[in-house]
């Protein structure tokens, strides 16, 4: 388990994995916040929760990530933790053709649970085994292009932009964020307030301590 | 000749001294190899799971004392299965008992069936559809169930012997698409595999299958899976208000840290922590979940916070939330957990109560 200085942020960021079953959104997460790959890993029940902080414009960014089961049913446990988030990995299997062909279910699942302004990446994963590869990365570039998805190809396994993966999304954020007027930012932040009931991107102001807070 | 004497022999010590080196060598080194094999044995646990070295896993004393503790109970539970009509109804108070020490491992198997009376439901079944039933189970196919159930065959107990290099793969494939045609409304369900492995581990294929359906459709497990969750949902409540009525100040620091129970209810209660604890306290929950009901994870989950409340009173969310969903990282001792479990008093009264009032609740909704 991570020992986190929790206080040791100055932006919180909700991030969510979804994606089919045994697309292998726990290993993407244990590859980015561990450095760890299991190739005995268990199927994951319900949801599961890890952090890393990343330094973006000098400044520690911190990404809370939820990652979630993948079976339909689970949806009705997992859509609660869609609230609030402010990024989504979107993951599917490229030598699964039928977890790319699923990507049009989870997308309406977004657009049913989420916050309206969530960024989500595309995640195509298991490129390691390219002799089994079933999506063309062309046809996953058009899918992302036509619904407007952050887009990249990754390894677990081996690590291939699964940082980069994880800071571009992150990186996303923040500069909508930035570039966001003040009025409006708090009005997103008071929708999400209102919806989940905690507060998620937190900008930490001087001297007023903050305290943090969980969602689903 | 007599100056050579002196010199041959001191060459013969010598030599014999080399050739005692070389056979201390060798026997040091086979001594070494003898080691390195105990130590490849001992890679894994008595159970066949793999033991994990970087987490500093071995064999322990306890476990080789639980070994002698069972063979000790043998005797005692030989007699029990013989006369199990008169344990199970005359004397249930002693089997009670000694169903929470936890059943002897060679007996396990035996004294499952015997619990969940599984053999009547193969029985009255093979009766009704044939002796061939469960076969013709396997001939149908639930083709949405099966592209899951495929993809959990090597996620489910990963570390263990048998799943891992696949054997028992095919075994526990078989049970899972039998069920999900035998309930197609219920189906397959990612949690299920974990159930079904543990009765594979101890039970022929088509026990396991018959004890599978018991579980889910006497033991209402089925309604922990199917669509929309609803025991799970329901036990959610019940255990927030169980868990604020039994220690209130841990209750309010999850709270306050927003670390609701759905968070880690779905690891701790839909596998009946099969999916939380490391193999042996998994055993020694189902047998007694077995024996006693589905309500007795609520007396393991509040045990866990009984255990660690401490900690937990001193975790921020982030902390807490890992914490309780990686419970199996912690040391935690099969014996103290279980005797701490067992002595908790939880009023079933209660539990149903808390149950009606969450199906009020659930009414009030929909109507609204």
């Amino acid at each position: 388990m991570t020992v986190d200085l929790q206080d040791d942020y100055d932006y919180l960021f909700k991030i969510v994995l979804i994606g089919d079953s045994g697309v292998g959104k726990s290993n993407l997460l244990s590859r980015f916040c561990r450095n760890e790959f299991n190739l005995e890993s268990k199927s994951t029940i319900g949801v599961e929760f890890a952090t890393k902080a990343i330094q973006i414009d000098g400044k520690t960014v911190k990404a809370q990530i939820w990652d979630t089961a993948g079976q339909e049913r689970y949806r009705a446990i997992t859509s609660a933790y869609y609230r609030g988030a402010v990024g989504a990995l979107l993951i599917y299997d490229i030598t699964k053709h039928p977890s790319f062909e699923n990507l049009e279910r989870w997308l309406q699942e977004l657009r049913d649970n989420a916050d309206s302004n969530i960024v989500i990446m595309l995640v195509g994963n298991k490129i390691d085994l390219r002799h089994l590869r079933s999506v063309p990365t062309e046809q996953a570039r058009k899918f992302s292009e036509d619904h407007k998805l952050l887009f990249i190809e990754t390894s677990a396994l081996d690590s291939t932009n699964v940082e980069l993966a994880f800071q571009t999304i992150l990186n996303d954020i923040y500069k909508l964020m930035m570039k966001k007027p003040d009025d409006e930012e708090k009005q997103i932040k008071q929708s999400i307030q209102t919806s989940g009931g905690t507060q998620v991107v937190i900008q930490k102001e001087p001297d007023t301590p903050i305290k943090k807070k969980g969602c689903c | 000749m007599t100056d050579e004497k002196p010199k041959e022999k001191p060459k013969e010590k010598i030599n014999e001294n080399l050739i005692e080196t070389d056979e201390k060598e060798k026997e040091k080194e086979k001594e070494n190899q003898e080691e390195k094999d105990k130590e490849k044995l001992f890679d894994y646990d008595r159970y066949g799971f793999l033991l994990d070295k970087k987490l500093g896993q071995k064999r322990t004393t306890s476990e080789l004392k639980n070994v002698q503790r069972e063979v000790e109970r043998g005797t005692k539970w030989r007699e029990m299965m013989d006369q199990w009509e008169k344990y199970a109804t005359k004397k249930s108070g002693v089997l009670k008992r000694r169903i929470r020490k936890g059943i002897p491992d060679s007996f396990r198997g035996e004294a499952w069936m015997k619990i969940s009376q599984s053999e009547i439901l193969r029985d009255r079944m093979r009766k009704k559809e044939g002796a061939d039933f469960y076969l013709k189970l396997l001939e149908e196919e639930n083709e949405e169930a099966n592209a899951i159930i495929e993809r959990d065959l090597n996620r489910t107990f990963p570390k263990h012997e048998n799943y891992r290099v696949g054997s028992e793969q095919k075994r526990l494939s078989r049970i899972l698409r039998a069920w999900s045609v035998y309930n197609k409304t219920v189906g397959y369900c990612q949690g299920m595999a974990f159930v079904a492995a543990l009765l594979l581990f101890y039970l022929e294929e088509e026990d396991a299958f018959w004890t599978f359906v018991v579980l889910m459709e006497q033991y209402h497990m089925s309604r922990l899976y199917s669509i929309g969750f609803p025991l799970f949902q329901q036990q959610l409540y019940q255990w927030d208000k169980l868990f604020e009525k039994l220690d209130k100040k841990v209750f309010l620091h999850f709270q306050e840290q927003s670390v609701m129970s759905q968070m880690y209810g779905s690891r701790w209660f839909l596998t009946i922590f099969a999916n939380t604890f490391s193999f042996p306290i998994v055993l020694r929950i189902f047998d007694i979940f077995l024996h006693e009901g589905i309500e007795f994870v609520f007396h393991v989950a509040f045990a866990i916070i009984k255990l660690f409340r401490k900690q937990m009173l001193e975790m921020q969310f982030e902390q807490l939330v890992q914490f309780v969903q990686n419970i199996n990282l912690q040391p935690i001792d099969e014996d103290e957990l279980i005797s701490t479990a067992t002595s908790i008093s939880i009023k079933y009264k209660d539990l149903a109560r808390w149950a009606d009032e969450y199906h009020l609740q659930q009414e009030e909704q929909k109507e609204k």
